[in-house]
């Protein structure tokens, strides 16, 4: 029986024993204050000390209340609501606390509970002004949003993480430890903030569900206080016969409490970042997506805008400058046009000085357009602004004689004292040449007359006559007067100070002229210009530019990566093509292609998600090309606006402005082509490359066979025998070895001519080398790498449209590649002609080759004029309606004219322009970054499992029994009113 | 002697007693639990028996410090987890710093991590920029320290308090019966509380008259511009030293917004990328800290350094003002030039609010609290109204 009672727990709030074994009984009565509970009085258990738990009571009544006024009842209740709910009394609370922070900042007035509050606040605002500072600091509007993204993640996460801790703890325990109430005075505040003060009063009239009910709704339903306690008590574990059970509960409750919250703050600081990281990552996709999309949407709807603008204008004919700046909503900034016109003059005259200022504001703000190139020659070829004149003006006159005068007089200085007295008074107060003399001087010159602007010819002339005449006129009234000789020297004196004075003098007084209405016109014309390459660039921005958010830049971020994944690289080989040297990484591309290419399940899933990938971003980007460049059916936007520069530019300033421009429209269209060219040739690449893999054995054996065998020998015999034959000195299965690992390296690394045509001569010993020798086998090799995809590949990609967009690329590209002006470039515009065969066959009736040259001459279309595009296409067009017929006997005439035209001659910048990345370097930089991200999501990954692990054990372990919390229960007796 | 009166005293939240019931119930009290209000014969051998007023020194400060930040994972923690029933809102405080230290950095590591490190180009890059969050780390936590200091040396300054004032608290062991992570004291600070100020802990308990007893308030006095004459001078200071309390505490709240914002702004500015943590070290280890290597090993090839002791002064003063006064200065300037118009507005908001905000700061504390702002009531008694109208 001992036993058993002993195992019963008691709950014994408080005292210690002073002395155990004093049965209480012996406790004197009168020692307490307050009357003895039955317990004390009946002990049951006389062997042991027995002790109770007295309630929190007044110890006497509540006398001092005046009489009048009730105490008012506690009014705090427990809040209960859901997390949006929450969350709007959240921010309902930050009003209040502005309020709190006013009253404590500016009046001093406030409290513990009011001043804490405005941490909260200060910590927010805070926030809030470092994300705006960070993003004001940023270039894009992505990263400007990922900051903000970043903060509300931050909080986000800060505020979710307790919420997610407590969860499963109120599952288990029944505790939330985010429980809230709001007190007599209607603040809110943690039920379980301040361990060392328990609420338990709200407790009282709490239903089974959490609510708070009013007293007369709660003693309807229940026939006692503290059911939700009960409820709690039950599942933590407290024994239902205890004395006080409700207390022992609270405090249970408390324990787990305090467990919680400190869980909470030993894994906020990693949880925070780790989740705000998660959020913030998973959110990027969305953001970029979203950007991209609304900023292309709103550029498109001004780009429609710009070109209705220029349409209008075009059908108008117009050319008047101010009235395409009114059509087009041209404004000039009022600081520019203010700028602008303090550097005029009203007389359309300028100094030197005055002129370059011009030209430096000019150069200045139309400075990288392209087209300040077109301005400044149309100053100084067309207009004629570079070549100063000077007026033949009264003072002009004067100061000829004066100049003169002078010259003489120094001249005569220079001389010694005694020759000096001895010359006549004339020649020592020499007076110039007379008005008379000058003005027969001025009279002979071109274009010369009074108060007449001479030209740079004519007084150029005029001050080329000074010194003539001023010696004649002295030679003719002093000889025979003065030593000849004397006279001579003179003479030659003065004619250089003379020479020297009028030449600066012409500084000071030539003026260039700059009409005001002239060069107002080719400023407004200019600033029309570069109002359109603003707009377009902004367009371009979105769409064709790799920068942020643009379509490419999207395009580029997501691609690369999904290609990596679809061919299934494992972690190894990722790191070894992110971090090894591009040959090493090609080698483990090859492998895995060579793989994919042999499992004809994985070949085809890796092909047709490849090329679906392929297909949705370039048409995404083809459709921005399009609107800008336009396609064979229809004239793009860039078109127009040239059309419209063109006549205008001729009208008002001539034809080398004309010119200019047409040059600068011409690069702008031809930028946008490569630009999208080069993304269409790093994207399709990879397709081709598989493909090549899967045929590479075949494309082996083809690139043999049109070596002819020798007579009477097959084709492996000639490799044995030395014969002036390539690969000569090579067995046929090492040539094929050798060849195989060349052609895969150059598919896969080398996308440039200059690498076939000089390495594999070197790869497959015995090869003569040069130029010459390789013709034949640089077309095989490039026939092999930018061939058409083979038929099984076209059928798994199943989009006709889009294996023939692939085809053409490859064929332009393997057309610029080999049009190098080299030695092999006369076999390939005569002997190999690509072009030529398919334009042949077309106009025999081959329907089929329709496509490809229309793909073909949209890709010449930035090197041919719309005239000459428009009449290929017309062509085209004929032959497709007419078939083999068309045309009569102009059907050479026309064959010739596109041949002519649809032959692919490229500069090297531009190749390198439009060549893509390679297939290495493509998967190396997507492996970086696949590597980075796996690194990421190792660390945040481990933090977050790590985290959560211990949080699991943690709260596996609350509310137990431990070392701080000995679970002792004092077993309920009989009946007793304490709390409960 | 058990008493009611004892068990009143204990309200229901204080911790549960405990009592081993197990086999036998003779020695149910684990000793180490035992009350020492009792006759328990336990010497009580707290460091601090009653609440006492530490002397406000600098070492005295620090070695708190160090002693709370231990006691964070060696006491709070262990407690915290164990759901000590005497666990405090004072120890709760204590934990909350942990993910307040730990959480900047780790997001920086998380960035860092995120970085392509394999390519040259963004690994360079983003060391860049891992460099600058971790110096925004860095000065969030500089600004927030300066943003307290501003107010506090006002208030010392202006009123004589000094908010960081430290007293012992003792933890009274009969509630505190956990035994081991035992907490027999808990360090605070004066002044913490508007609601409850522990200005008895002010009163000089020596003093015999009036005067030496309330000598600190006379001296508050003197700066609040309050009669110390008076008998209870201290009467008259309180109320205007919870005004002060609460205006400070309220400032220094407000202005850590705004100077974290500087740091972070600064921290990001272009300044810092000249300067290295590297080169930092480097020219501490070597020029400053660096050993004079004698001949014998000069002549084994090895680095040969000679620094006479102006030298080394000369050194570290490189070190800091190149290191660290050199781009803090750079970066204030460069953060209020801004590299664009939008982070030129920002910048100048942001230096301009931030002073303004201490200038609104300081002025209001000195002038509000002022006891001059403050009507006195003659009305016979030496009474004095609060100013909380």
């Amino acid at each position: 029986m001992g036993n058993l009672i002993n195992s019963i727990p008691v709950y014994r709030p408080q005292q210690p024993a002073q002395q155990p074994q004093a049965p209480a009984a012996k406790i004197p009565a009168a020692q307490t204050t307050v009357p003895k509970s039955i317990l004390q009085l009946e002990n049951p258990f006389p062997q042991l000390q027995t002790y109770t738990y007295a309630p929190a009571r007044p110890l006497s009544e509540p006398h001092t209340t005046p009489k009048g006024v009730k105490p008012q009842a506690a009014s705090g209740y427990l809040v209960k609501e859901n997390i949006f709910q929450s969350a709007a009394s959240t921010v309902k609370s930050y009003a209040d606390y502005v309020k709190y922070f006013y009253k404590a900042a500016f009046k001093g007035e406030g409290t513990d509970y009011s001043v804490g509050k405005i941490n909260d606040l200060a910590i927010r605002t805070g926030s809030l002004g470092i994300a705006a500072v960070l993003a004001t600091s940023k270039m894009f509007p992505f990263a400007k949003g990922m900051e903000f993204i970043g903060l509300g993640t931050w909080f986000a996460s800060m505020a979710v993480w307790p919420h997610i801790l407590g969860a499963p703890i109120k599952a288990l325990y029944g505790v939330d430890i985010n429980q809230k109430y709001i007190d007599s005075y209607g603040r809110r505040k943690y039920v379980y903030e301040d361990n060392q003060y328990r609420p338990m009063d709200i407790y009282r009239h709490v239903d089974l569900k959490g609510r708070t009910l009013t007293p007369e709704e709660y003693n309807a339903k229940y026939d006692k206080d503290y059911v939700y306690l009960d409820k709690i008590g039950n599942k933590l574990g407290i024994p239902k016969d205890i004395n006080n059970r409700n207390e022992a509960t609270m405090n249970k409750m408390g324990q787990v409490a305090v467990q919680g919250k400190t869980l909470w703050m030993l894994t906020a600081g990693v949880m925070t970042p780790v989740i705000s990281s998660i959020v913030a990552d998973a959110l990027q996709n969305p953001l970029k997506n979203h950007l991209e999309k609304s900023r292309y949407k709103k550029q498109e709807a001004k780009l429609e805008t710009l070109n209705a603008q220029v349409g209008a204008l075009l059908d108008a004919g117009e050319k008047d400058v101010e009235k395409i700046m009114t059509g087009l909503n041209v404004k000039i900034s009022p600081e520019a046009e203010k700028q602008f016109n303090s550097l005029l003059t009203e007389n359309g005259q300028m100094t030197k000085a005055q002129f370059k200022n011009l030209e430096a504001f000019l150069e200045k703000r139309f400075w990288g357009t392209g087209f300040y190139e077109a301005i400044h020659e149309a100053m100084s070829k067309n207009l004629k602004m570079s070549e100063p004149i000077i007026t033949a003006s009264d003072e002009l006159k004067t100061n000829i004689t004066k100049i003169t005068s002078e010259a003489v007089k120094e001249a005569v200085e220079k001389l010694p004292q005694e020759v000096k007295n001895n010359l006549p008074d004339m020649l020592i107060n020499y007076e110039g040449l007379s008005a008379q003399d000058v003005t027969n001087l001025i009279n002979k010159t071109w274009n010369a007359g009074e108060n007449k602007a001479m030209d740079l010819f004519a007084h150029e002339a005029l001050r080329n006559t000074i010194p003539g005449k001023t010696i004649e006129n002295l030679q003719n009234s002093l000889n025979g007067v003065i030593d000849e000789d004397l006279l001579e020297d003179i003479s030659a004196e003065a004619q250089k100070l003379i020479n020297k004075k009028t030449a600066a003098y012409w500084e000071e007084q030539k003026r260039f002229v700059v009409p005001k209405d002239t060069v107002t016109k080719l400023f407004k014309f200019a600033e029309i210009n570069n109002n359109i390459k603003t707009r377009i660039d902004e367009f371009e921005k979105t769409s064709i530019k790799n920068i942020s958010e643009s379509i490419t830049a999207n395009n580029w971020g997501v691609l690369p990566k999904k290609y990596l994944k679809l061919l299934g690289f494992n972690k190894g080989e990722l790191a070894i093509i992110a971090s090894a040297d591009a040959n090493t990484a090609s080698k483990v591309i090859a492998k895995k292609l060579e793989e994919v290419a042999k499992n004809p399940e994985q070949y085809k899933k890796a092909i047709t998600e490849m090329s679906k990938l392929a297909k949705d971003a370039a048409t995404k980007e083809e459709k921005a090309v399009i609107k800008l460049i336009g396609s064979i059916e229809e004239n793009g936007i860039l078109s127009q606006i040239k059309e419209l520069m063109k006549t205008t530019a001729e009208t008002n300033f001539g034809h080398e402005m004309k010119n200019s421009l047409e040059r600068y429209y011409d690069g702008k269209f031809r930028g946008v082509q490569r630009k999208f060219r080069n993304t269409f040739d790093s994207f399709v690449r990879p397709i081709k490359a598989l493909d090549f893999f899967k045929h590479i054995d075949e494309a082996v054996v083809d690139f043999f066979k049109e070596y002819n065998a020798p007579a009477g020998k097959s084709l492996e015999e000639q490799y044995y025998a030395s014969r002036p034959y390539t690969f000569h000195n090579t067995s046929y299965e090492e040539a094929q070895k050798v060849m195989k690992e060349y052609l895969e390296d150059a598919i896969l690394q080398k996308n440039d001519i200059n690498n076939w045509t000089t390495k594999f001569e070197h790869e497959v010993k015995g090869t003569k080398r040069g130029f010459k020798f390789s013709v034949d086998s640089v077309r095989r090799i490039a026939e092999a790498i930018l061939g058409d995809l083979c038929k099984d590949t076209a059928e798994i990609i199943n989009d006709k449209d889009f294996v023939n967009k692939i085809n053409t690329n490859n064929q332009a590209m393997k057309a610029r590649f080999l049009r190098i002006e080299n030695e092999l470039t006369k076999t390939f515009t005569t002997t190999y002609n690509w072009f030529h065969g398919a334009v042949e066959a077309f106009a025999n009736g081959d329907a089929s080759q329709y496509d490809r040259l229309a793909g073909l001459l949209e890709d010449r279309r930035s090197n041919i004029t719309p005239e000459e595009f428009n009449e290929c296409k017309g062509i085209l067009n004929t032959f497709k309606r007419d078939g083999a017929k068309a045309f009569g006997d102009q059907k050479t005439n026309k064959l010739n004219y596109l041949k002519g035209k649809m032959d692919f001659f490229a500069s090297n910048r531009s190749i390198a322009e439009m060549t893509g990345k390679n297939v290495t370097d493509f998967f190396t930089g997507a492996a970086q970054e696949l590597r980075a991200r796996s690194k990421w999501a190792n660390l945040v990954y481990g933090l977050l499992i790590g985290t959560v692990g211990l949080s699991a054990v943690t709260i596996a372990l609350m509310g137990k029994k431990n070392y701080f919390n000995k679970d002792i229960y004092e077993p309920k007796q009989t009946e007793q009113g304490a709390g409960n | 002697m058990v008493t009611v009166s004892n068990s009143v005293n204990s309200q229901m939240n204080r911790p549960a007693y405990q009592s081993s019931f197990t086999s036998t119930a003779k020695a149910y009290i684990d000793k180490n639990f035992q009350s020492n209000n009792s006759d328990s014969k336990k010497a009580d051998n707290r460091k601090y028996k009653e609440d006492t007023l530490l002397e406000n020194t600098f070492a005295n400060r620090m070695r708190i410090n160090l002693n709370k930040t231990l006691d964070i994972p060696l006491v709070h923690f262990p407690r915290g987890l164990g759901g000590a029933p005497d666990y405090t809102f004072f120890e709760f405080l204590q934990t909350a710093k942990f993910p307040y230290y730990i959480g900047g950095p780790i997001l920086a590591a998380l960035f860092y991590a995120g970085v392509k490190k394999d390519n040259f180009k963004s690994a360079e890059a983003a060391q860049r920029v891992a460099k600058h969050m971790a110096l925004g780390v860095g000065l969030y936590y500089v600004g927030a320290a300066v943003a307290k200091s501003i107010i506090n040396n006002t208030v010392k300054l202006s009123r004589g308090m000094d908010l960081k004032h430290p007293y012992a608290k003792a933890i009274s062991t009969t509630t505190n019966h956990t035994g081991a992570f035992k907490k027999d004291v808990e360090y605070h600070t004066v002044f913490e509380s508007a609601d409850f100020t522990r200005t008895d802990l002010l009163y000089n308990k020596k003093g015999t008259t009036p005067k030496e007893i309330n000598e600190t308030y006379a001296r508050y006095g003197k700066k609040y511009g309050v009669n110390t004459e008076t008998n209870d001078v201290d009467q008259t200071v309180k109320p205007l030293m919870k005004k002060t309390i609460i205006m400070a505490r309220a400032w220094q709240y407000a202005l850590t917004a705004f100077f974290v914002t500087l740091g972070i702004g600064m921290a990001n500015q272009k300044a810092w990328d000249n300067t290295s943590a590297y080169g930092f070290k480097e020219t501490l280890k070597k020029g400053v800290f660096g050993r004079n290597i004698k001949d014998k090993a000069a002549q084994q090839g090895e680095f040969v350094s000679k620094l006479s002791a102006k030298d080394r002064i000369n050194n570290l003063k490189v070190a800091v003002y190149d290191y660290i006064l050199q781009p803090f200065g750079q970066s204030f300037v460069q953060f209020w030039k801004g590299h664009n118009k939008a982070s030129s507005i920002a910048g100048k908001t942001v230096i301009l609010s931030t002073a303004l905000a201490t200038a609104t700061a300081i002025g209001l504390i000195t002038h509000k609290t002022s006891a001059r702002k403050h009507k006195v009531e003659v009305s016979g008694t030496n009474s004095f109204d609060e100013g909380q109208k």
